[in-house]
């Protein structure tokens, strides 16, 4: 290989790990997704909702403002939480194969990215959760500590159906015998070649929906940031910059839940060209908001009790039912 | 009331509740609309024990209303709630009226006029307090739904009086504005169209399963706990208690028309809830029956043209029911043109004071829902302050005139 080849590989890297699918790309999309929710929700209320440029709006208004860190907390653990959120949300989107520059980098990532796709972005799918509980523990506030209890009983609730569900379709490439079957890539390729992995799998695809939800705290999951309950649980100590922050790592994990989705379960980008495949597959991603802004405005908030049950009975069963059928159809 | 239990509320009540979790609500909080302050004692999620103090908005009514005559005191009646403001200007004027015996003389117009007005309120205010309680359980589309509806109800209280929140309709002897009968068609295509939009929301209400699940046996007050609080109002109506000031000790039309206390047993949020959108539908059809009985009265007055001056000495009790329970004025007149004493008693100070018992036992989740439940209102409960001189440990009643004269001379000292 050349050595222009390597330069305009690494390049691509950057481009990857900076522009799209990763950080600026990640957040500038998430934003929009953030709004689009916002929007929805406030023209079923028969509210106006915000402009579009709310999601810049409060982020410019965010890192204008002073900074401040009370008494009580653990400095160090205060700063740590918000940067955790923030690396484990970014992370899952740099995994993504949905690329402007094709898929052609032979990097150390890359060959890192040949294998366990899926697996890893089940570990990074905690990072946000672990993050909020340091930072919440960590503000000496007794909201942000039932709110951080809160969120460790949601993740240990969430993550079985989540693993279940979300890797059914790598059980079933595996009985096929399909090389890499837990890449992104390959169940790319395997839906567009064949039909969507959501109907193939539609008890796992509804599993995994509302194990997002739980995860992005969208009602009828909110209860780590009930408002009227706990003020706004982990969060209520933090302004500022750090405030900014956590803003920036939600509007990430719009986009990488709904992406998640979208890969696994909906096609992804397709075998389409360049450009096409990312608006294919962005345009799904908005669809996955849609839907979720449509479960967030027409419902209620669960008590944790009741929500824990909920998620620890019918969504793992749900997340039971697909792959039940496929050993029992499969003869294994 | 206890106050010395009260007065440092963060402090911990008993030697047991030590190694609790204490978690303030208020006195600004997101869950409360107007001040209140919550001491919620919490072992994980579950509530221990509760303290609550209220009288962060004590504005000195009643001290005001003896320093004015019997007619600007109307307007200080009025703004003692926001939201009930009719029922307390009805009820002054109706104490007023009561003390100088001309109660009975009153225009049927005007009793009519009073009694639609009377209803209109509490519609929009039970509406109020089906978003509320929606929002404190985080439901905000219904909450968005429910007060875009009350605000038809705002815009025919504004068509009727001019106003929106203080109508100003009340005199004594009668009503300021008439609702000609030309308005009451127009009148009636609004009501029936707040009609379908009240069952919309009890629909959306009662029908949803999460809603269902969250209020369902919370909060729930047995009929004798009931009886021994002494709450009142749809409170004490869920619980099984058929007590309805509007029956009970009828004044207006109230006694003319058919209408029905709405009872449910159960004693939850649920049965609360229940409770009030039944009245919902009893106060349309109040409405409804009063707008026939204003067709069809024959005379056009609606006020007294002589009031009789006030004699000294007297005293009378008026009671009406505000959506949140009965509503008590009790004056007493001097020789003078202001009365020697206006006592007020609001429907929230008994229901407030019932809350903590209510909470004992549940979720911290539960919580807003189970003090939202009560309907509180702080503005028109809070009337005097206690003051706690830490270096002595001794208690003492302060009115707000005593407080400011302290204060001014500190300042002064300051000053000078």
């Amino acid at each position: 290989m050349s050595e222009i080849e390597i330069i305009i590989d690494i390049i691509f890297l950057i481009f990857d790990i900076l522009i799209f699918p990763g950080l600026i790309g990640a957040i500038f999309f998430g934003g929009i997704m953030s709004w689009f929710n916002r929007k929805v929700i406030a023209r079923f209320q028969s509210r106006r909702g915000p402009p579009f440029s709310q999601s810049w709006s409060d982020l410019i208004k965010l890192f204008s403002k002073e900074q401040i860190v009370p008494v009580t907390a653990n400095r160090f653990y205060f700063y740590l939480g918000p940067l955790i959120a923030l690396t484990g949300a970014y992370m899952v989107c740099l995994l993504f194969p949905i690329r402007f520059l094709g898929n052609s980098f032979l990097s150390s990532l890359g060959e890192l990215l040949e294998y366990g796709d899926i697996v890893l972005v089940i570990t990074f799918l905690l990072f946000p959760a672990i993050g909020l509980i340091i930072g919440g523990t960590a503000s000496g506030n007794p909201f942000s500590s039932v709110g951080a209890s809160r969120e460790g009983s949601m993740i240990i609730a969430v993550e079985l159906p989540l693993a279940l569900a979300l890797l059914t379709p790598s059980l079933y490439l595996m009985h096929q015998n399909v090389l890499g079957a837990f890449n992104f890539a390959t169940i790319e390729e395997v839906q567009a070649n064949s039909a969507w992995f959501l109907f193939k799998f539609p008890f796992a695809g509804v599993a995994v929906l509302i194990c997002l939800i739980v995860k992005l705290g969208i009602r009828p999951f909110d209860m780590v940031e009930a408002r009227q309950e706990i003020i706004d649980g982990p969060l209520t100590e933090y302004s500022g910059a750090l405030l900014g922050l956590i803003i920036i790592t939600k509007y990430i994990m719009w986009f990488a839940f709904s992406g998640l989705l979208t890969l696994i379960f909906l096609g992804g980008g397709g075998n389409l060209q360049a450009p096409l495949n990312i608006i294919a597959f962005l345009i799904k991603s908005f669809g996955v908001v849609f839907v979720i802004s449509l479960i967030d405005a027409i419902s209620p908030r669960f008590r944790i009790d009741q929500a824990f049950k909920i998620i620890l009975t019918s969504v793992v069963i749900l997340a039971l039912v697909d792959p039940f059928i496929l050993i029992v159809t499969s003869n294994i | 009331m206890n106050s010395k239990k009260y007065d440092n509320l963060m402090e911990i009540p008993d030697l047991k509740f030590k190694r609790l979790l204490t978690i303030p609500i208020g006195p600004f909080h997101p869950a409360l609309i107007e001040p209140a302050f919550l001491t919620l004692h919490c072992d994980g999620e579950t509530i221990k024990d509760v303290n609550i103090k209220v009288g962060f908005s004590h504005r000195s009514v009643q001290y005001i209303m003896e320093k004015r005559n019997y007619n600007r005191n109307i307007f200080i009646a009025e703004r003692v709630c926001g939201i009930c403001s009719n029922h307390h200007a009805t009820s002054y004027t109706g104490c007023v009226e009561r003390l100088l015996e001309i109660e009975s003389e009153i225009p049927d117009r005007a009793r009519y006029i009073r009694t639609i007005i009377l209803e209109l309120e509490r519609l929009h205010s039970h509406l109020l307090w089906i978003g509320i309680a929606a929002d404190l359980i985080g439901f905000e589309t219904l909450f968005m739904h429910s007060w875009r509806d009350r605000e038809i109800i705002m815009d025919l209280l504004e068509l009727i009086s001019g106003n929106r929140v203080n109508y100003g309709m009340q005199k004594i002897g009668g009503v300021r504005r008439d609702i000609p009968n030309e308005l009451i068609p127009k009148i009636r295509r609004v009501t029936s169209g707040v009609r379908k939009a009240i069952e919309n929301i009890s629909s959306q209400a009662l029908s949803d399963r999460i809603v269902e699940s969250r209020f369902k046996n919370i909060g729930v007050i047995t009929d004798k706990d009931a009886q021994k609080l002494g709450v009142v109002g749809p409170v004490a109506r869920a619980s099984g208690l058929n007590i309805d000031s509007r029956k009970d000790s009828p004044i207006l039309a109230y006694d003319e028309l058919d209408w029905q206390i709405c009872i449910q047993k159960e004693g939850d949020v649920s049965a609360r809830l229940i409770v009030r959108v039944q009245e919902l539908y009893e106060s349309l059809s109040i409405i409804d029956q009063s707008l026939d009985k204003l067709h069809d009265s024959s005379s056009k007055e609606i006020a007294l043209e002589n009031i009789p001056s006030m004699g000294s000495g007297l005293e009378a009790l008026f009671k009406s029911e505000p959506p949140r329970g009965e509503l008590v004025y009790h004056i007493i007149t001097n020789e003078t043109s202001c009365p020697e004493r206006v006592r007020i008693r609001t429907p929230s100070l008994i229901n407030n004071n019932a809350v903590p018992s209510m909470l004992k036992g549940y979720s911290l989740a539960d919580a807003p829902i189970i003090f939202g439940s009560v309907d509180p209102c702080f503005s028109c409960t809070d009337r005097v302050i206690f003051v706690k001189d830490i270096n002595k440990n001794r208690t003492k009643q302060l009115s707000l005139r005593e407080l400011a004269r302290k204060k001014r001379k500190k300042f002064r000292r300051f000053i000078l």
